[in-house]
Protein backbone atom coordinates (compact mmCIF):
# COMPACT_ATOMS: atom_id res chain seq x y z
CA UNK A 1 0.00 0.00 0.00
CA UNK A 2 1.25 3.62 -1.18
CA UNK A 3 0.42 6.39 1.09
CA UNK A 4 0.92 10.18 -0.78
CA UNK A 5 3.34 12.19 0.80
CA UNK A 6 0.56 15.42 1.43
CA UNK A 7 -1.00 12.61 3.40
CA UNK A 8 2.01 11.83 5.42
CA UNK A 9 2.87 15.42 5.90
CA UNK A 10 -0.81 16.41 7.46
CA UNK A 11 -0.84 13.15 9.94
CA UNK A 12 2.73 14.67 11.18
CA UNK A 13 0.95 18.13 11.92
CA UNK A 14 -2.05 16.86 13.43
CA UNK A 15 -0.03 14.79 15.97
CA UNK A 16 3.03 17.36 16.26
CA UNK A 17 3.49 18.91 19.65
CA UNK A 18 3.92 22.43 17.30
CA UNK A 19 0.41 21.81 16.13
CA UNK A 20 -0.87 24.09 19.01
CA UNK A 21 1.24 27.23 18.31
CA UNK A 22 0.21 27.43 14.74
CA UNK A 23 -2.67 30.03 15.25
CA UNK A 24 -2.37 33.61 16.60
CA UNK A 25 -1.34 32.79 20.62
CA UNK A 26 1.81 31.39 21.99
CA UNK A 27 2.72 30.27 24.78
CA UNK A 28 6.60 30.06 26.54
CA UNK A 29 7.42 29.08 29.85
CA UNK A 30 9.79 31.20 31.50
CA UNK A 31 12.07 29.86 34.80
CA UNK A 32 13.54 31.88 37.30
CA UNK A 33 15.31 31.63 40.56
CA UNK A 34 17.43 34.29 42.47
CA UNK A 35 19.85 32.25 45.06
CA UNK A 36 21.81 33.62 48.02
CA UNK A 37 23.98 36.11 46.63
CA UNK A 38 26.56 37.64 48.78
CA UNK A 39 29.86 39.52 47.54
CA UNK A 40 32.33 41.63 49.10
CA UNK A 41 34.81 43.63 47.59
CA UNK A 42 37.91 45.94 49.34
CA UNK A 43 39.28 48.73 48.18
CA UNK A 44 42.98 48.28 48.43
CA UNK A 45 45.33 47.63 51.24
CA UNK A 46 46.45 49.73 53.83
CA UNK A 47 49.76 52.11 53.57
CA UNK A 48 52.57 50.23 55.46
CA UNK A 49 52.70 50.97 59.33
CA UNK A 50 56.29 52.03 60.01
CA UNK A 51 56.72 53.07 64.03
CA UNK A 52 59.69 55.25 64.44
CA UNK A 53 58.54 57.83 67.29
CA UNK A 54 57.65 57.63 70.71
CA UNK A 55 56.68 60.08 73.29
CA UNK A 56 58.98 59.96 76.58
CA UNK A 57 56.95 57.93 79.03
CA UNK A 58 54.18 56.64 77.10
CA UNK A 59 54.13 52.60 77.74
CA UNK A 60 53.18 51.18 73.98
CA UNK A 61 53.47 52.17 70.60
CA UNK A 62 50.45 53.08 68.12
CA UNK A 63 49.62 53.43 64.39
CA UNK A 64 46.22 53.12 62.73
CA UNK A 65 45.12 53.53 59.30
CA UNK A 66 41.65 54.47 58.14
CA UNK A 67 42.67 54.74 54.31
CA UNK A 68 40.32 51.67 52.78
CA UNK A 69 36.94 50.93 52.58
CA UNK A 70 34.78 47.46 52.01
CA UNK A 71 31.49 47.17 50.32
CA UNK A 72 29.32 44.38 50.66
CA UNK A 73 25.93 43.04 48.85
CA UNK A 74 23.84 40.53 49.87
CA UNK A 75 20.11 39.10 49.55
CA UNK A 76 19.99 37.34 52.85
CA UNK A 77 19.36 38.65 56.31
CA UNK A 78 21.33 38.61 59.43
CA UNK A 79 24.80 37.99 57.53
CA UNK A 80 28.21 38.76 59.02
CA UNK A 81 31.62 39.72 58.35
CA UNK A 82 34.62 37.80 59.78
CA UNK A 83 37.97 37.79 59.84
CA UNK A 84 41.16 36.28 60.32
CA UNK A 85 44.81 36.24 59.64
CA UNK A 86 46.95 34.39 58.08
CA UNK A 87 49.72 33.87 60.58
CA UNK A 88 50.01 35.07 63.96
CA UNK A 89 51.72 39.30 64.70
CA UNK A 90 55.51 39.09 66.60
CA UNK A 91 55.64 38.76 70.31
CA UNK A 92 54.53 41.91 72.35
CA UNK A 93 52.11 43.30 69.02
CA UNK A 94 48.87 43.61 68.17
CA UNK A 95 46.91 44.20 65.41
CA UNK A 96 43.43 45.61 65.48
CA UNK A 97 40.61 45.60 63.21
CA UNK A 98 37.21 47.69 63.28
CA UNK A 99 34.97 47.84 60.00
CA UNK A 100 31.89 50.69 60.59
CA UNK A 101 28.61 49.32 58.98
CA UNK A 102 25.46 50.72 58.34
CA UNK A 103 23.60 47.49 57.73
CA UNK A 104 24.63 45.53 60.79
CA UNK A 105 26.31 45.98 64.21
CA UNK A 106 29.84 46.42 64.79
CA UNK A 107 31.89 45.11 67.13
CA UNK A 108 34.45 48.04 67.47
CA UNK A 109 38.30 47.02 67.48
CA UNK A 110 38.61 43.63 67.26
CA UNK A 111 41.82 41.75 68.05
CA UNK A 112 43.09 39.46 65.09
CA UNK A 113 46.42 39.29 65.90
CA UNK A 114 46.05 35.60 66.51
CA UNK A 115 42.96 35.12 64.89
CA UNK A 116 43.63 31.36 62.85
CA UNK A 117 40.17 31.37 62.44
CA UNK A 118 37.46 33.80 61.78
CA UNK A 119 36.52 36.11 64.21
CA UNK A 120 33.33 38.64 64.05
CA UNK A 121 34.19 42.23 62.87
CA UNK A 122 30.02 43.10 62.10
CA UNK A 123 27.05 40.88 63.11
CA UNK A 124 23.55 41.44 62.42
CA UNK A 125 24.32 42.49 58.44
CA UNK A 126 20.64 43.21 56.92
CA UNK A 127 19.92 42.32 53.03
CA UNK A 128 20.99 45.16 50.53
CA UNK A 129 24.05 46.84 49.97
CA UNK A 130 26.59 49.00 51.74
CA UNK A 131 29.33 50.59 50.20
CA UNK A 132 31.94 52.57 51.23
CA UNK A 133 32.76 51.44 54.95
CA UNK A 134 35.89 52.49 56.45
CA UNK A 135 38.41 49.88 57.70
CA UNK A 136 40.29 50.87 60.75
CA UNK A 137 43.79 49.07 61.18
CA UNK A 138 45.53 49.93 64.26
CA UNK A 139 48.60 48.75 65.14
CA UNK A 140 50.46 48.42 68.78
CA UNK A 141 52.74 47.40 70.72
CA UNK A 142 54.92 47.55 73.66
CA UNK A 143 57.54 49.61 74.50
CA UNK A 144 59.70 47.20 75.65
CA UNK A 145 59.28 45.18 71.72
CA UNK A 146 62.43 45.40 70.29
CA UNK A 147 62.58 46.68 66.27
CA UNK A 148 60.39 44.58 64.22
CA UNK A 149 61.80 43.94 60.60
CA UNK A 150 59.12 45.22 57.71
CA UNK A 151 56.85 42.37 57.12
CA UNK A 152 53.35 41.73 56.12
CA UNK A 153 50.17 39.66 56.87
CA UNK A 154 47.07 38.82 54.83
CA UNK A 155 44.02 39.87 56.45
CA UNK A 156 41.26 37.65 54.73
CA UNK A 157 37.19 39.18 55.32
CA UNK A 158 34.95 36.87 54.91
CA UNK A 159 31.09 38.14 54.15
CA UNK A 160 28.93 34.75 55.47
CA UNK A 161 25.96 33.62 57.61
CA UNK B 1 13.11 14.62 13.38
CA UNK B 2 11.28 17.56 14.56
CA UNK B 3 10.09 15.69 17.55
CA UNK B 4 13.88 15.21 18.32
CA UNK B 5 15.05 18.49 17.79
CA UNK B 6 12.06 19.84 19.90
CA UNK B 7 12.61 17.66 22.51
CA UNK B 8 16.17 18.89 22.58
CA UNK B 9 15.27 22.11 22.78
CA UNK B 10 13.01 21.69 25.81
CA UNK B 11 15.94 19.83 27.53
CA UNK B 12 18.00 22.78 27.05
CA UNK B 13 15.37 25.60 28.18
CA UNK B 14 15.03 23.68 30.98
CA UNK B 15 18.38 23.35 32.01
CA UNK B 16 19.32 27.16 31.33
CA UNK B 17 17.04 28.67 33.63
CA UNK B 18 17.14 32.76 34.62
CA UNK B 19 19.17 32.43 38.05
CA UNK B 20 22.18 34.50 39.74
CA UNK B 21 24.58 32.08 41.08
CA UNK B 22 26.49 32.65 44.55
CA UNK B 23 29.50 34.97 43.74
CA UNK B 24 32.25 36.08 45.75
CA UNK B 25 32.00 36.76 49.32
CA UNK B 26 35.81 36.51 50.29
CA UNK B 27 38.21 39.32 50.28
CA UNK B 28 41.76 39.99 51.07
CA UNK B 29 43.63 42.93 52.25
CA UNK B 30 47.76 42.68 53.16
CA UNK B 31 48.94 44.63 56.39
CA UNK B 32 52.58 45.58 56.31
CA UNK B 33 54.72 46.87 59.11
CA UNK B 34 57.73 47.64 60.86
CA UNK B 35 58.85 48.60 64.19
CA UNK B 36 61.68 51.22 65.11
CA UNK B 37 63.13 50.76 67.73
CA UNK B 38 62.56 54.62 69.23
CA UNK B 39 65.49 56.88 70.59
CA UNK B 40 66.09 57.78 73.85
CA UNK B 41 68.09 60.62 74.55
CA UNK B 42 71.71 60.09 74.60
CA UNK B 43 71.10 57.82 71.82
CA UNK B 44 73.66 58.09 68.50
CA UNK B 45 72.53 57.38 65.26
CA UNK B 46 74.53 56.04 62.16
CA UNK B 47 74.41 55.78 59.11
CA UNK B 48 70.55 56.47 58.95
CA UNK B 49 68.44 58.97 57.04
CA UNK B 50 67.12 61.59 59.38
CA UNK B 51 64.37 64.63 58.92
CA UNK B 52 64.69 67.39 61.71
CA UNK B 53 63.34 70.29 61.90
CA UNK B 54 65.47 72.57 63.60
CA UNK B 55 68.90 73.32 65.32
CA UNK B 56 70.49 70.55 62.73
CA UNK B 57 73.63 70.21 60.89
CA UNK B 58 74.96 67.76 58.48
CA UNK B 59 77.99 65.58 59.29
CA UNK B 60 77.62 65.90 63.14
CA UNK B 61 73.97 66.30 63.55
CA UNK B 62 72.63 67.85 67.36
CA UNK B 63 69.00 67.96 67.92
CA UNK B 64 68.70 69.69 71.07
CA UNK B 65 64.75 70.43 71.09
CA UNK B 66 61.28 69.97 69.23
CA UNK B 67 62.20 67.84 66.17
CA UNK B 68 59.63 68.25 63.23
CA UNK B 69 58.09 65.52 61.18
CA UNK B 70 56.91 65.07 58.07
CA UNK B 71 55.58 68.41 56.16
CA UNK B 72 57.72 71.04 58.35
CA UNK B 73 60.74 69.28 57.38
CA UNK B 74 63.23 70.52 54.90
CA UNK B 75 64.99 69.13 51.80
CA UNK B 76 68.81 70.34 53.49
CA UNK B 77 67.38 68.34 56.53
CA UNK B 78 67.22 65.21 54.40
CA UNK B 79 70.61 64.31 54.47
CA UNK B 80 72.32 60.95 54.51
CA UNK B 81 74.33 61.36 57.87
CA UNK B 82 76.92 59.28 59.33
CA UNK B 83 76.18 60.32 63.18
CA UNK B 84 73.52 62.17 64.74
CA UNK B 85 72.85 62.40 68.79
CA UNK B 86 69.95 63.03 70.46
CA UNK B 87 70.08 65.14 73.71
CA UNK B 88 66.69 66.16 74.77
CA UNK B 89 63.62 64.95 73.72
CA UNK B 90 63.80 61.84 72.06
CA UNK B 91 60.74 62.40 69.26
CA UNK B 92 62.27 61.72 65.99
CA UNK B 93 60.74 60.37 62.55
CA UNK B 94 63.62 58.47 61.01
CA UNK B 95 63.56 56.81 57.60
CA UNK B 96 65.92 54.49 56.14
Amino acid sequence: MRIPIPALLLSFLVISPLRGQTGNVASQTLSLEVKPVSTLSVSGSPAPFIISSIEAGVGELKAEDRSTRYAITSNRNNMKLAVSIDAPMPAGTKLLVSMLSSKGLSRGPVDISRAAGPVDAVTGIGRGSDSEQEIVYTLIADASVGPVPPQSRVITLTLTD
Amino acid sequence: MLRILILLGSIFLLASPFAIAQQKSKATQVVSFAIHKPLTSGTSITALRVSVGENRSLGRMVITSGASTGAATTSAAKGFILSAEVRSKPVLTITE
